[in-house]
């Protein structure tokens, strides 16, 4: 998997607007929330 | 030379068009990327999702092997399973390894759009909008999970009727198992297919021909006995209105959690299964519940910054569909209650026919039938003994003529013991009969009165003679 595949730097945040900053922030919380996911079914997995 | 400064101007003007139409293909192109980039991580950790539940049932199964050769089989074999079971835990280690590091990367640009979000927080009418994005966003993302809640609510649901269906009905256990142990034997037939295989020049060519035939072979007999059993478990669950597409997900669903054998036997162990599914099942539900309420609580602190509650469109549409389904269920259900026989049974096919009969139903709305369905079986049969009902459907009458009618059926209880004895055993008779007690004495005190006041009228006339 491409280890800096979503690095998202500061430059690439200067021109968006408030509610495009929002909409990356929440979608970003979803995308954590989905690996958490992933790392307790691991979890799961190993230590049953 | 005007013309010529105009036509420089004009140059000059054209040139700082096409840079700010850059600047927004930029600015819109910027947005468009880091969300495509967003999209396609979900994708990938998606897959990866998948690959470490497919290494599940290996691994439970060299699990089993490996704890039943320790005590039966030799070193060798307790090495192989041991170096499987091992090889298995690695591939799943990496997978969490990648999944944490990639997460870190997404929590460092997670803090990077809330310092630009503070930033531009400072400008007070740039603060507010900022807040009624979030608000508008917390409530979609608190409905979009409610309604992918709603789903493992179904889930549940069709885990805990094929529990139910097993318990009334062995054979479907018996179909059952053979789904489920032809879905694990073809998987890894497959794989081994797999192994045996390599392409040269663009052809497929095999290891072993011989290999390939044998496995062929095995792999065609056991399709044959999966859908010898699916099929039988799709009569079984057609007649209780059960579809073939709800059955795959809920057969895949308790494959996914992994399949518990029993030892002495080597059987599948259904009811083990079914529990793991059903706890896995709860587990996901509660990680939903504590974000659902995450968003709300947010979104709570956002309506108070902001001074004003956001408008619960798609909440309400949602609960009025689902409020529609269930009044419809329920007066069907009292339609049938006063239609039947009271001494007949609420059976599951009659019930759930009749539910059918308000189809369609909408998949997050298949908890909610179910559990109807459920408490209905758990209530207690209408008997004839069990008037108490139509005491408190009865319009309302005048007093003195349904102490009458009272009066009347408690002297044709009199004439008549059995009934009489019938109607004594529950607790809402033994209620109706202190009614009618109490109107008894009443009009016996009446009586009584009246009686009295005879006696003394006639001796006062006497007196007066």
């Amino acid at each position: 998997m491409d280890e800096n595949m979503l690095n998202i730097s500061d430059e690439q945040l200067k021109n968006l607007s408030a509610e495009e900053l929002v909409d990356l922030k929440v979608d970003l919380e979803e995308l954590i929330d989905k690996i958490d996911d992933l790392i307790d079914d691991c979890d799961e997995i190993i230590n049953s | 030379m005007d013309l010529e400064f105009n036509d420089t101007k004009q140059g000059n003007l054209d040139n700082d068009k096409k840079e700010n139409t850059i600047n927004v293909e930029e600015i819109n192109n910027n947005y468009a990327q880091l969300k495509q980039k967003i999209a396609n991580a979900e994708k990938k950790f998606a897959k990866l999702k998948e690959e470490a539940n497919k290494l599940r049932k290996p691994y439970y199964k060299y699990q089993y092997i490996y704890a039943s050769v320790q005590e039966k089989g030799n070193e060798e074999q307790i090495k192989t399973a041991q170096s499987k079971v091992n090889e298995i835990k690695e591939k799943i280690e990496k997978i969490k390894y990648a999944a944490n590091k990639q997460k870190e990367i997404i929590i460092q640009s997670k803090n990077a759009i809330e310092k630009s979000i503070e930033m531009i927080k400072n400008d007070p009418q740039m603060g507010k909008e900022i807040d009624e994005a979030l608000l508008k966003r917390y409530d979609r993302q608190a409905n979009k999970l409610t309604q992918e809640k709603a789903e493992l609510v179904s889930k549940k649901a069709g885990v805990l009727i094929f529990k139910d269906m097993l318990s009334n009905h062995p054979s479907v256990g018996n179909n059952l198992r053979g789904v489920l142990s032809s879905i694990t034997e073809i998987n890894e037939l497959e794989s081994k297919m797999q192994e045996n295989e390599y392409i040269e020049n663009g052809v497929t060519k095999y290891k072993d021909y011989s290999v390939k035939i044998t496995l062929n072979m095995q792999y065609t007999d056991e399709k044959i006995r999966l859908d010898k059993n699916l099929n039988l478990l799709y009569d079984y669950c057609n007649k209780n209105n059960i579809g073939k597409e709800e059955v795959n997900s809920y057969i895949n669903m308790i494959g996914e959690n992994g399949i518990g054998i029993v030892e002495e036997t080597g059987e599948i162990d259904l009811e083990y299964t079914l529990n793991k599914s059903i706890n896995s099942l709860d587990e996901k539900m509660n990680k939903y519940d504590e974000r659902i309420s995450n968003y709300m609580m947010l979104k709570a602190k956002k309506e108070n910054e902001l001074g004003y509650k956001l408008e619960k469109q798609t909440e309400n549409k949602i609960n009025n569909d689902e409020n529609k389904t269930e009044n419809k269920i329920n007066n069907n259900e009292n339609n049938t209650k006063k239609e039947n026989d009271i001494n007949t049974e609420n059976s599951l096919e009659d019930e759930t026919e009749n539910i059918a009969t308000y189809s369609p139903i909408k998949w997050w709305q298949f908890g909610k039938r179910f559990k109807n369905w459920w408490m209905g079986r758990k209530q207690p049969k209408l008997s004839a003994s069990n008037i108490s009902q139509e005491i408190t459907e009865e319009p309302k009458e005048n007093e003195e003529s349904k102490e009458n009618e009272e009066i009347k059926e408690v002297e044709k209880t009199q004439e008549n013991p059995q009934t009489s004895k019938q109607n004594s055993q529950t607790l809402s008779d033994n209620f109706r009969y202190q009614i009618v007690r109490e109107a008894m004495n009443r009009k016996q005190n009446e009586d009584y009165e009246y009686v009295n006041n005879a006696n003394q009228n006639k001796e006062e006339k006497e007196e007066e003679r």
